[in-house]
């Protein structure tokens, strides 16, 4: 298996369960009252759950599937430890062969952060304008 | 990669290295430790430089704390491993560089915590209590802080868990903690999947209890205003 494909189900697995509880926690967070009223009015199952929870809970979900993001976005950095070559692993690389680890590491720093700040910025802007499809 | 002896494992090796992998445990420990007796104080002063300090001041500590939310702990780590000596002019061991690196990034964790936990609490409430004649370190004393530690301390103690399975990071600049231990073991033995599995499990067992504890006290610590 290439590292590549071993630092993508290491990821994946390790995020897939963070991911699990968002969904868990944004459909609990829709009070089974209103499960229970559209059941009244003679929805189905999969209808309450396409129409009453899903709406709501997948905006309040975003906040904290934006923060995901992020978190991801910096866990791929551990990939470097079996050399995938992402910006971490070649940054060590370069610091190694330039014999100038300060000036790469900060850059590489440099780099992190503005892909990083304008997606967690990005996510906080988006949220801030649907977060009122997400009230009951 | 090397072949796995045709698949004998061979689970002794961990007990035969049971004195390391007690000792990686213990430094995990007191990594998680040292990181929070240093990062929560740290935490407080920049969270109240970010909430009523003179301007320049509030955007340097919100510039610290965008920063290093925003960078992956494993780059500072490197970072400080190299940076660290030459600005500080001291041979700093591995432990102090690794617990300065995930000072670093939980200080800022925690700032945010605590600014968050602080504008939690309505405006009103300071607002009653300098209307009753309080000064605003009053207000912030006997209003503010008893009902925001509330929300803040389950918080904290999330962070905590985070950081307890942060501290294998460090592990990269050779801090002879669990991960590196269980690391160093699986170099000499050549016992891969044994190390790996025990060390997996080792921080699961350590780790779950924790969690358990934190999603309690989040029960337990709900605040309604």
């Amino acid at each position: 298996m290439s590292p590549f494909a071993a630092a993508l189900i290491g990821l994946t697995i390790h995020l897939a369960a963070y991911a699990a509880e968002i969904v868990r926690a944004g459909i609990e967070s829709v009070r089974p009252g209103q499960t229970r009223a559209a059941l009244a009015l003679g929805m189905s199952r999969a209808q309450v759950v396409r129409r009453i929870l899903l709406p709501q809970a997948i905006v309040r979900m975003l906040p904290a599937f934006g923060s995901l993001l992020s978190i991801t976005i910096k866990d791929t950095a551990i990939a470097s430890v079996i050399a995938v070559p992402e910006l971490m692993r070649q940054s060590e690389t370069v610091a190694g062969q330039s014999f100038q680890p300060i000036e790469v590491f900060s850059f590489a720093m440099l780099l992190y952060f503005l892909m990083l700040f304008p997606v967690t910025r990005g996510v906080d802007r988006f949220y801030r304008r649907v977060a009122h499809l997400g009230r009951s | 990669m090397r072949a796995l002896p045709a698949m004998t494992l061979d689970w002794s090796v961990v007990w035969q290295h049971r004195d390391a992998l007690i000792a990686g445990t213990a430094t995990t420990f007191l990594l998680t430790i040292a990181t929070m007796a240093i990062a929560v104080p740290c935490g407080v002063v920049v969270a109240v430089l970010r909430l009523y300090a003179w301007r320049p001041v509030r955007a340097l500590a919100t510039g610290y704390v965008e920063l290093f939310r925003n960078l992956p702990l494993i780059l500072v780590v490197y970072w400080a491993f190299y940076v660290l000596p030459i600005m500080t002019g001291l041979g700093l061991s591995p432990l102090a560089t690794g617990l300065a690196a995930l000072s670093l990034n939980v200080t800022a964790y925690n700032a945010e915590t605590f600014r968050a936990g602080i504008n939690s609490i309505r405006r009103g409430q300071v607002e009653a209590a300098m209307a009753l004649g309080m000064t605003r370190a009053q207000a912030l004393r006997r209003v503010i802080v008893p009902q925001a530690l509330r929300r803040i301390l389950p918080v904290l103690a999330s962070t905590w868990v985070s950081l307890f399975k942060d501290t294998s990071l460090v592990s990269v600049i050779a801090v002879t903690e669990l991960a590196y231990v269980s690391m160093q073991v699986r170099a000499q033995t050549f016992r891969v999947l044994e190390m790996l599995t025990a060390m997996a499990m080792l921080y699961w067992l350590l780790g779950y209890p924790q969690a358990k504890l934190v999603d309690w006290m989040q029960r337990r610590m709900k605040v309604t205003e």
